[in-house]
């Protein structure tokens, strides 16, 4: 930045206010449409709310102590951390491992690279549906093919694993094509040289392909982090936080607070926890790209 | 940079031109809106029904119908509108269920159909209305909406399996411990895998207030006339609801007994389940599988306790029509010939043929082509005797956090089926999760 | 000699590979494919159970009820008209933040960027209501620009482009100031076009996820033909019984635009995200 250009002078103002022409478009509808309505929902959740979600008396953190008094809610919890666990490495991982495959360029590869990514062109109702009816019991082609008579879905042990497989299947071909785009942009004479140094398959994977596509994976990290800490859409559609509240997520806990039983204070409240443990999640990644992203390939 | 930003404004705007209703308000004619929930080919016998009225009586008094589908649950697109003060954008004619009656019942633009009957052409009146029908939509002492689709919980029994383990099919379980014993000897195993379940059932919260309801003379869930008074601040049925769990608890015990719903209209029509309980709005469903399957089956009224002294009878359960007043006279009077003819004897004899709905008009029998209809499918008439017995106190409770009531009784059911609560702990797990409940709610809307 | 034989055995060996890679490809589109094959099963087939994949009798008869129990066409139409306009807006919106973001200086770059980056954390049904006031107020019920307006930024876009910007060289940028170009050309004639495979990705997955929103196209209009394709899925659901045939019939003409979008640019995606030339 720091040499001279002509005309400096006379374009500081402009300069220095030239940033704001470049943000202004995002952030008028990120304030419109974002802010202003969180903000609100944040203010709202230190007031008692009639079923309408109408202010009626300041009470403070009252709606948060309830909220963190509830089972059921506390339980939700700790499944969104576990489905987040699960799901972030698995669908990154392994559309990592997908990308490396795929990295060198072959005749077929455009067939295997659509066959990769085409679950990303899916919207979960359809793709609830699909492993729905693929994991039923009785109809289910999964049973069927195994010959066991798990009820996976129906099963307080199995539900939020296959809410997990369905996930991770849904991510694979975004992430997939993300991490295979950059693989793509490497340069090719540092692979080269890592193969006159005689690296194997595993140790050019994680010593230089892992390190050079670091910005995305970091991106598709925090998007899948933050996407899987507040996933309500699988469990709403498919178990309704059941059985025995094994799939309650925060989100579809604080959405059935809201749509099924009128209760603002709760979903209010909720709403700025899942905000609050997504923010600490993400800070956390952060940390992370301080010590382990590379932005100069 | 003022390029892009004029371009992107240009496209915008550009956009909302092309999409700019184009109000087809043409001369005397006045439209009005009327949203449904109405899927597939119940969605398409809704369209027929509104395009009949638009083309009779809708076309004799200058008004015509504009049906929107509004998603499977229109109450909360409804109340998105009402919290945003949004009266322009409301319908004028709504389908809504039973569980969102507190929704229009509180909001200030509702018309309660009660106010209407006489208006207009005032062909229909409330007493062609099945009276049990019009308390289900009775909400602080006025009938709120109009009952449209109606249906009835029934216990539905595979005629082929009874006759193979022999029980008389024409003598059906009445009572839960009869549905146990029946259950028991139903039950085929394979070692320890079971190839027919007894019973499959699911004990949510419709089918607790059922099972409730229908003991005695009919047992409201609870207090305030069941929510229609005011709110329920608590749960009046301990000793039926304990009844019901500790037959329940006979009925898990005898290890032919499948306690959730994978599929349940296929397993049924295909005999992997011989007995289950089901909405009389499935008979048609399953009448069309088991064409295919080949499977005898019938219906019969839903269990009580004592088979002497529980004469309740099932609540209703179903949607309803409502309308809104949004300052134009002519559509509310508009509104209200469509819900006349909606519910008329005639209309409801079409609708319910096509649907399998239970007539919410009591002249609807009367006439030819619904008595041949009756006749021609047994099922019906059985969940139609049902659905006419049913004592007005027996409803629904008017609940508006009936998702978390229907957790608590479902997961109570699932913790006693598989053996970690008795009976008891179950009933307290229950009043107590509902208790709390009411307490949280009325306390913010008292 | 040598050299020869290890050519042929890899080219084997490089065949065999391919042929492992479709495998596994079918296998994770497999759900996909299952979908397709019951669009043209009979119902009696479907509700079989077992392993039945290929149907006995292939019937076109679902089609046929998705294409008259709702106007899918037409809803097609429409959400082709929101999900181009939102992608397109998105892209502008978000190349621009995320080029002041990679590029300029400015103070509290980070905290800004954090507070940005913070929209992605909230959840999106918590707003609803709020927004559908905020956008009935501006009388865009019923409109297109109603329907998209709330796609047209996503933080994760932005933060998308940014991490992609970031990896340009700056020293490229300097260049480009001493020759006299100014930061709005050097975006729009240098880094926008460098950065074509990133933009085409953001485009697709804009694209996609506004083809795929049900809720808020639902809530914002009031006239059937106003509807989006997936409220058209919906339509063919019937809550008394199962129907998967019509479904996932509906489910297979849905993909095909998704599904064409991706063939046409998925070679340019995954070429790289940018040409080694102007990698520092």
């Amino acid at each position: 930045m720091g040499k001279p250009v002509v005309k400096k002078r006379k374009k500081t103002l402009f300069q220095k206010f030239e940033p704001i022409f470049y943000l202004a478009p995002a952030f008028i509808f990120l304030g419109i449409f974002v802010y202003y309505p969180f903000a609100k929902t944040v203010s709202e959740s230190f007031f008692l709310l009639d079923s309408m979600g109408k202010v009626k008396e300041f009470i403070g953190l009252e709606n948060y102590v309830s909220v963190l008094h509830n089972s059921s809610f506390v339980k939700a919890i700790f499944n969104s951390l576990k489905f987040t666990v699960f799901t972030v490495p698995f669908s990154v991982g392994l559309a990592f491992c997908l990308a490396m495959i795929a990295s060198k360029k072959r005749k077929t590869s455009p067939i295997y690279e659509t066959l990769f990514s085409l679950p990303m062109a899916m919207s979960t109702s359809v793709s609830a549906m699909i492993f729905e009816l693929m994991f039923s019991p009785t109809l289910g082609i999964i049973n069927a093919l195994t010959g066991s008579s798990i009820k996976w879905l129906n099963d307080k042990d199995t539900a939020l694993w296959v809410l997990i497989i369905i996930q991770v299947w849904m991510n694979i071909g975004y992430n997939f094509l993300f991490i295979l785009s950059a693989v793509r942009g490497i340069d090719a004479d540092k692979l080269e040289a890592a193969d006159v140094e005689g690296a194997n398959v595993f140790q050019k994977a994680t010593k230089v392909v892992l390190p050079l596509v670091s910005p995305t994976v970091f991106f598709l990290l925090c998007n899948s982090l933050a996407k899987m800490i507040m996933m309500s859409g699988l469990s709403l559609i498919l178990t309704q936080g059941g059985p025995l509240g094994s799939t309650e997520t925060m989100i579809s806990w604080m959405y059935k607070q809201a749509s099924e039983n009128s209760n603002y204070n709760n979903a209010y409240a909720s709403a700025v926890i899942a905000f609050g443990i997504t923010m600490i999640a993400t800070i956390i990644t952060f940390i992370y790209e301080k010590k382990g992203v590379n932005y100069d390939n | 940079m003022k390029k892009i930003v004029s371009a992107v404004l240009t496209a915008a705007m550009t956009a909302s031109l092309m999409a700019a209703p184009v109000s087809v308000h043409a001369d005397e004619v006045v439209t009005f809106d009327v949203w449904h929930s109405m899927e597939g080919s119940n969605g398409e016998a809704f369209e027929a029904m509104v395009s009949n009225f638009n083309d009779t009586v809708g076309k004799e008094l200058g008004i015509q119908a504009n049906s929107v589908f509004q998603g499977s649950d229109t109450a909360s697109k409804l109340k998105t509108l009402i919290q945003a003060e949004d009266t322009e954008n409301m319908p004028d004619v709504c389908l809504v269920y039973g569980a969102s009656l507190p929704v229009v019942g509180d909001y200030e633009n509702t018309v309660p159909v009660d106010d209407m009957y006489g208006a207009g052409t005032a062909t229909l009146a409330k007493e062609d209305i099945l009276p049990a029908t019009v308390q289900t939509y009775t909400y602080k002492g006025k009938q709120i909406c109009m009952p449209f689709n109606s249906s009835t919980l029934l216990l539905y029994y595979n005629v082929d399996a009874f006759n193979e383990v022999g029980l008389d099919p024409e003598n059906p379980p009445k009572t839960l411990d009869e549905i146990a014993d029946a259950c028991e000897k139903l039950t085929v195993k394979d070692g320890d895998n079971v190839t027919r379940y007894g019973f499959n059932a699911e004990l949510d919260r419709y089918e607790m207030v059922n099972l409730v309801g229908n003991q005695g003379d009919g047992t409201p869930f609870g207090d305030n006339n069941n929510g229609r008074d005011g709110l329920i601040t608590e749960v009046t049925c301990r000793d039926q609801m304990l009844n019901v769990f500790t037959s329940w608890q006979k009925i898990a015990e005898t290890g032919g007994f499948k306690y959730n719903y994978d599929n349940q209209n296929e397993e049924f029509a295909t005999g992997a389940n011989a007995m289950t309980l089901m909405s009389s709005a499935r008979i048609a469903s399953v009448t069309n599988l088991t064409k295919d399957s080949g499977v005898n089956w019938n219906v019969t009224t839903i269990p009580g306790i004592d088979s002497s002294t529980d004469k309740g009878g099932a609540a209703i359960g179903g949607a309803s029509l409502c309308m809104f007043d949004k300052g134009d006279d002519a559509k509310k009077a508009a509104a209200w010939e469509f819900i006349q003819y909606a519910a008329s004897a005639e209309t409801q004899s079409t609708w319910c043929q096509a649907t399998g709905y239970l007539p919410i008009n009591v002249n609807t029998e009367k006439l030819d082509d619904y008595s041949a209809y009756i006749k021609e499918n047994p099922a019906v008439q059985t969940a139609l005797t049902q659905f006419e017995a049913t004592k007005p106190n027996v409803q629904e409770p008017v609940l508006m956090m009936q998702g978390s009531v229907d957790t608590a009784i479902k997961d109570a059911a699932v913790y006693l089926c598989e053996g970690d609560l008795s009976p008891e702990e179950a009933t307290d797990y229950v009043i107590d999760e509902c208790n709390k409940l009411f307490d949280e709610y009325n306390r913010a809307n008292q | 000699m040598t050299t020869n034989r290890v050519k042929k055995r890899s080219k084997v060996g490089d065949g065999i590979l391919q042929a492992i890679y479709i495998c596994l490809g079918l296998t994770i589109a497999f759900p996909i494919i299952y979908a397709v094959l019951i669009s043209f099963m009979e119902p009696s087939q479907v509700l079989a159970g077992g392993v039945n994949l290929i149907p006995k009798k292939w019937t076109l008869e679902n089609y046929k009820t998705a294409l008259t129990s709702a106007p899918l066409m037409r809803f097609m139409l429409n959400s082709l008209i929101i999900a181009l306009g939102a992608s397109v807006v998105r892209l502008a919106v978000s190349s621009l933040a995320a080029f002041a973001f990679a590029f300029l200086d400015f103070p509290c770059k980070n905290v800004i960027f954090m507070v940005m980056l913070a929209t992605i954390m909230i959840p999106a049904d918590i707003v609803l209501v709020a927004n559908y006031r905020t956008v009935s107020s501006m009388g865009l019920i019923n409109t297109y620009l109603g329907m998209m307006i709330v796609f047209f930024v996503s933080a994760m876009n932005i933060f998308q482009l940014r991490q992609s910007f970031l990896t340009f060289a700056v020293s490229l940028k300097e260049a480009a100031h001493i020759d006299g170009c100014s930061n709005f050309k050097f975006f729009l004639t240098i880094l926008l076009p460098t950065n074509v495979s990133t933009l085409l990705t953001v485009f697709i997955t804009a694209f996609i996820g506004t083809w795929n929103t049900y809720l808020w196209p639902l809530l914002v209009t009031n006239q059937t033909d106003m509807r989006t394709v997936q409220v058209g899925i919906t339509m063919l659901n019937f809550s008394e019984g199962t129907v998967y045939g019509p479904i996932m019939a509906a489910s297979t003409i849905v993909m095909i635009p998704t599904l064409f979008l991706f063939f046409t640019f998925q070679k340019k995606i995954v070429a790289g995200m940018m040409s080694g030339g102007v990698k520092g």
